[in-house]
């Protein structure tokens, strides 16, 4: 992937991210033995890695403008 | 910023593969609880690290005390997360808004078309302390 589409898809990718998060840790902080809407404490888990991995995407974005790398 | 892949790396590990400590590999499952920690860890004192060394306001607008208080409350999580079950949710949903102020930056930023010399004075956190310098 270039620093172009790293450009364009960061800032979408740490909001994403960032929503999805608020939205699964309370899940994922509540079913410890508790499944809540037919899912467990594991599976909330499994799904943690698409906002750990949208808010990577946008750390990564960061890192690189600060580097200097444009989008051109 | 080196602390936070772990993260995402411990979680595949403990779930994905071990199956978590409740009903899979327990020796798998707490490799990948102890990796996530340490990536909690680091990425918690890197928020501490660049909310005090930047600027109010210089980079996140009205959102710069984000990086602060997420990396303070984030890192008295898990002493504050043994006194509630209100507390402990209410803590980890902290981590989010910064992220999406952060989002909100970098797509104004994009739309801009610009970098700020500022933030390309960053090359590392590390040298997130150039952004707490007077100019």
């Amino acid at each position: 992937m270039g620093f172009g589409a790293l450009h364009r898809w960061n800032g979408p990718a740490a909001i994403a991210g960032g929503v999805l998060w608020m939205v699964l840790r309370p899940l994922v902080a509540t079913t410890w033995h508790n499944p809540n809407f037919g899912l467990t404490y594991e599976d909330y888990n499994r799904l943690m890695v698409a906002p750990l991995a949208l808010l990577l995407l946008g750390a990564l974005g960061l890192h690189a403008r600060c580097a200097g790398h444009t989008s051109e | 910023m080196l602390g936070f892949p772990l993260m995402p790396l411990a979680v595949v590990v403990e779930f994905c593969f071990a199956g978590g400590v409740n009903t899979g590999d327990w020796t798998g499952s707490v490799t990948g609880w102890l990796i996530f920690l340490l990536g909690y860890t680091a990425t918690t004192a890197g928020l501490v690290v660049f909310g005090v060394a930047a600027r109010p306001g210089a980079l996140l607008g009205r959102w710069s005390a984000l990086p602060l208080a997420g990396g303070v409350v984030g890192l008295l999580w898990p002493f504050l997360a043994e006194v509630s079950i209100v507390l402990n949710v209410l803590i980890q949903v902290l981590f989010g808004p910064g992220w999406v102020a952060l989002g909100s930056f970098l797509l104004t930023q994009e739309r801009r078309g610009s970098v700020p010399e500022r933030l390309r004075e960053i090359p590392t956190l590390g040298c997130v302390v150039e952004l707490g310098r007077p100019t």
